[in-house]
């Protein structure tokens, strides 16, 4: 058993041996793994700043919709919210935090810890760098170069998530008070009719800036909620912007 | 002769310098442990040879990639791991591979022992092993084997599964109350 034993050992031996004598097994170069690795950490860097710019266009997408505004209305107002998410854009997300956790699993200090606390550490990270560069005139900056023509590959992107699309939730410049409504300018130049009842309008005069929530019919709108942003909330970048002459809102 | 003296790292910093023939110590020295690891993990004899002749070779294909200030076998066995793994899914034994798994999931909480413990239970493990490895989990045998038969620290066995080291404390105990049952169900009393 032992004579066995031994027989396979150094056959083995001599087999793996004889293989990298006649070149059939080759070993890779060392600059074949420092390649690998900056791929890595390339991989790795790319992932991290797209996350973080995805995450800060869906709050910014959020804020400049009014959307941010929507939970402290009632139920519909929440429901309305969960519906005009971008949730195309939340699962890409997601599904990129997943293949950064999996690539930082390859990191011996992070698998050697519960997978939780990574996973947690980069979902606040995101989180907190998504609120930050939202919350800046970074994206207000590229949402007016976009519409300029001067970003062209990423019109598409703000055209789609940005200002004009955003389900049943409307946001503009009181133009005109009516008898059945009112009409607002919307922050792509757009002209609509927000069909709302008197107490619904009660308070409001133009140029005031308002949110609106209903279903949009053509160029009408029936309200089913209708309120006034204040031009001091920090969540709505548009009016400062306005204030301040900014291209985006001053033709 | 000088060669046989040097350590595991030694050795490999010689071959990724140009002295290949050095890696006829490295298999000497690890073939019969590999084999043993092997035919724990797998049932069938033809595979353990054919896996650990693949071991070897992708140890050497990839030497150039360890680095000597790390230890030697804590990478072997990292392959050798990979390796068995690529067999159950070759075999259709594993046929999904969770990306996380629960146990690595959340933290995990196990007690320290003395080393006098250890060495005891380490040596009476060792004996009752045998018995009951083919009936545990392939998690729950790897850990223990790594652990209890190729005398792996945690810290270690962390390093070659990939996994959190609290994890590694929690399928070596699950896997040692697996074995007490059934030890227990054959009548065996653990004194």
């Amino acid at each position: 058993m032992i004579s066995q034993n031994n027989d396979q050992n150094s056959n083995t031996k001599d087999k793996i041996l004889d293989q990298i004598k006649e070149g059939r097994i080759k070993m890779k170069p060392r600059v074949f793994f420092v390649a690998k690795t900056v791929i890595f950490i390339l991989s790795t860097v790319v992932v991290l700043l797209f996350l973080i710019y995805l995450s800060s266009f869906i709050v910014f997408s959020l804020r400049v919709s009014g959307a941010l505004f929507l939970p402290i209305f009632s139920f519909l107002g929440i429901r309305v919210l969960l519906v005009s998410l971008p949730w195309l854009l939340i699962f890409l997300t997601i599904f990129l935090i997943i293949l950064l956790e999996i690539f930082a699993e390859r990191i011996s200090f992070i698998y050697k810890k519960p997978v939780i606390y990574s996973l947690l550490a980069i979902i606040v990270m995101i989180l907190v760098a998504g609120f930050v560069i939202g919350f800046s005139s970074l994206h207000v900056q590229l949402l007016s170069n976009a519409k300029e023509g001067r970003l062209q590959f990423m019109s598409p992107l703000y055209s789609d998530y940005g200002m004009p699309k955003f389900g049943k939730i409307h946001n503009g410049y009181v133009v005109e008070l009516i008898n059945d409504g009112l009409v607002i300018e919307t922050p792509n130049y757009e002209i609509l009719k927000v069909l709302a009842g008197d107490k619904m309008k009660e308070n409001l005069k133009e140029d005031d800036l308002v949110l609106v929530v209903g279903e949009r019919k053509n160029n009408i709108v029936k309200a089913v909620i209708l309120k006034k942003i204040n031009e001091n909330d920090d969540f709505f970048p548009l009016r400062k912007k306005r204030s301040k002459n900014s291209p985006l809102l001053d033709r | 002769m000088e060669e046989q003296e040097k350590n595991d790292e030694q050795i490999v910093e010689l071959i990724q310098s140009g002295r290949v023939e050095l890696f006829g110590v490295l298999i000497n020295r690890y073939e019969k442990k590999l084999l043993r690891y092997a035919g724990k993990m797998l049932d069938d004899y033809g595979d353990r040879q054919d896996v650990v002749q693949e071991i070897f070779i992708k140890t050497y294909i990839n030497i150039q990639s360890f680095d000597t200030k790390r230890k030697f076998s804590s990478w072997l066995y990292r392959i050798a791991h990979n390796e068995i793994v690529n067999v159950f899914k070759k075999n259709k034994r594993l046929r999904f591979l969770p990306i996380f798994d629960l146990d690595t999931f959340f933290p995990q909480f196990t007690k320290d022992k003395s080393d006098f413990y250890l060495e005891a239970e380490r040596r009476e493990m060792q004996k009752i092993i045998e018995f009951g490895l083919n009936k545990l989990d392939r998690k729950y045998r790897e850990s223990i084997i790594l652990y209890y038969l190729e005398e792996f620290s945690y810290k270690e066995i962390a390093d070659i599964l990939k996994i959190p080291i609290a994890t590694v404390g929690v399928r070596i105990k699950r896997a040692k109350q697996i074995l007490k049952i059934i030890f227990e169900k054959q009548g065996y009393k653990n004194d």
